[in-house]
């Protein structure tokens, strides 16, 4: 922490106030007004139950039938499974700052164990963000003072489950104007591979299904907000969206659902940032290649 | 850990209290409609417990309800004047008089949206700029801008005490 954080953060502890009365009252009489809630005991008791079933079963799985069945234990053997990579870590940090530009880049990097699926990410996050880095130095040699640019990268693990892993990488550059966007890297650790949108689909129709969701809900969106505003058909004033590629940005969010996410401009103005439309299971389980049915996080 | 009851439920508001009305507060920058807006969000957060998955995380999940709910009902209201929009608190006597001191707070209410919302959870709350992040549904880097931002703007008005 820099000495002006310290500073602010000593003053706002010494400055912390208490709530007004006016809203104290309000808080208790909310709380007063709550309805009793049914216990969820029930959850927590059944638990053992289930935990001891599980156990049971990965028992079996893992010890009984491999030392029983020659065949069982040969699959298990070739079973590729990336297993547990997977701390992340900030391998370099590239800081620059003076009155007009700024840069913070932050370089991730996957640890653990080495597999094809993790060099290639590790490849490619660090060529990004080194073309990334000298493209501001190549542009501070030709502006120098007469001009402005920030450009920030940093990054999440989104996901890591014993299925799946996701790396978000998110990458903000402003010069005349501001734009955001990410990357999203996926690896299904049971086959160990990356997988990238059109790998989860049986059918190159996942585009058209996807699209006519995307533009459902757009349309809706629409309808109840008059600030919201897409560039669904060529009126002249943007261009058609009319395909979701097979590198598109996704995750799964906890439902098991498909999260689509465009890039700023992608699809409408800039004042709609980075939308992002939830595709209900239902709308794509028919098409989804049956390894992965079993994704719900 | 699972919230069970009621009891419990109120106890983890009273603890996130002050928090819940800093954060609406920077947002509105009134009492009433901080009031409103706490109000609505324990309904909101009472009603759907359950998907809160881990106790720990009460505190950031109680947050970003409280700043969904401001955000909604700003849009909905008009009578509440929109992020952004909010005309800077006056700023004569400090013009003025040099040698007015301003207290940080009365500094943070002198910047627009969102750079008071981040300021608050960060340097008053004490979040994490993932944290702070998922309670304003935007991203890290987003966050990190924004405080970049709000700093240079609290080190200018706060030159005179800070000596920069």
């Amino acid at each position: 922490m820099n000495n002006f954080d310290e500073y602010i953060k000593n003053k706002a502890a010494e400055e912390q106030k208490d709530i007004p009365d006016i809203v104290k009252k309000r808080i208790e009489q909310t709380l007063a007004d709550l309805p009793e809630k049914k216990s969820v005991i029930k959850q927590i008791h059944i638990f053992p139950r289930i935990a001891a079933v599980a156990a049971c079963l990965v028992f079996i799985t893992l010890f009984l039938l491999p030392n029983v069945s020659v065949a069982y234990a040969q699959t298990l053997g070739q079973i590729p499974i990336i297993g547990d990579i997977v701390r992340v870590v900030t391998i370099r940090n590239y800081f620059y700052a003076d009155d007009k530009h700024e840069m913070d880049i932050n370089v991730p990097q996957i640890e653990g164990e080495s597999s094809e699926a993790v060099d290639y990410i590790n490849k490619d996050v660090s060529v990004l963000t080194t073309a990334l880095v000298n493209q501001l130095y190549k542009d501070l040699e030709i502006t120098g003072n007469n001009g402005y640019g920030s450009i920030y990268v940093d990054y999440e693990v989104t996901t890591n489950t014993e299925r799946w892993f996701t790396l978000k990488l998110f990458v903000s550059e402003t010069a005349a104007s501001s734009n955001t966007y990410f990357k999203f890297y996926h690896i299904d650790k049971k086959q160990g591979n990356i997988v990238e949108l059109g790998d989860l689909f049986n059918t190159d129709k996942y585009s058209d299904i996807l699209v006519s969701e995307i533009k459902k809900q757009m349309k809706e969106q629409m309808a109840n907000d008059k600030n919201v505003s897409y560039w669904i058909n060529n009126n002249g004033t943007g261009e058609e969206f009319a395909k979701v590629s097979a590198d598109h940005n996704f995750y799964w969010n906890e439902n098991g659902d498909l999260v689509i996410i465009f890039d700023k401009y992608e699809i409408g103005p800039g004042s709609m940032g980075n939308p992002a439309f939830v595709i209900d299971r239902d709308v794509f389980k028919d098409i989804l290649k049956s390894e992965f049915k079993d994704i719900v996080f | 850990m699972i919230l069970t009851d009621k009891e419990a439920f109120c106890e983890h508001i009273r603890l996130c209290e002050k928090a819940m009305y800093s954060l609406a507060f920077s947002i509105v920058r009134n009492d009433s409609d901080a009031g409103e807006i706490i109000s609505e969000s324990i309904y909101r957060a009472y009603k759907y417990l359950e998907t809160l998955k881990n106790e720990n995380s009460f505190k950031p999940w109680i947050l970003r309800i409280v700043h969904n709910t401001a955000v909604e009902m700003i849009r909905k209201n008009s009578k509440i004047i929109p992020m952004g929009e909010i005309p800077d608190f006056p700023d004569d006597n400090l013009e003025n008089d040099i040698t007015t001191r301003l207290t940080v707070r009365e500094a943070v209410n002198r910047l627009k949206q969102p750079y008071r919302t981040v300021v608050v959870l960060f340097y008053y709350e004490n979040l994490s700029v993932s944290k702070i992040a998922q309670i304003t549904s935007t991203n890290m880097v987003t966050v990190k801008k924004q405080l970049s931002r709000a700093r240079k703007m609290l080190r200018e008005i706060l030159k005179e005490d800070f000596n920069v």
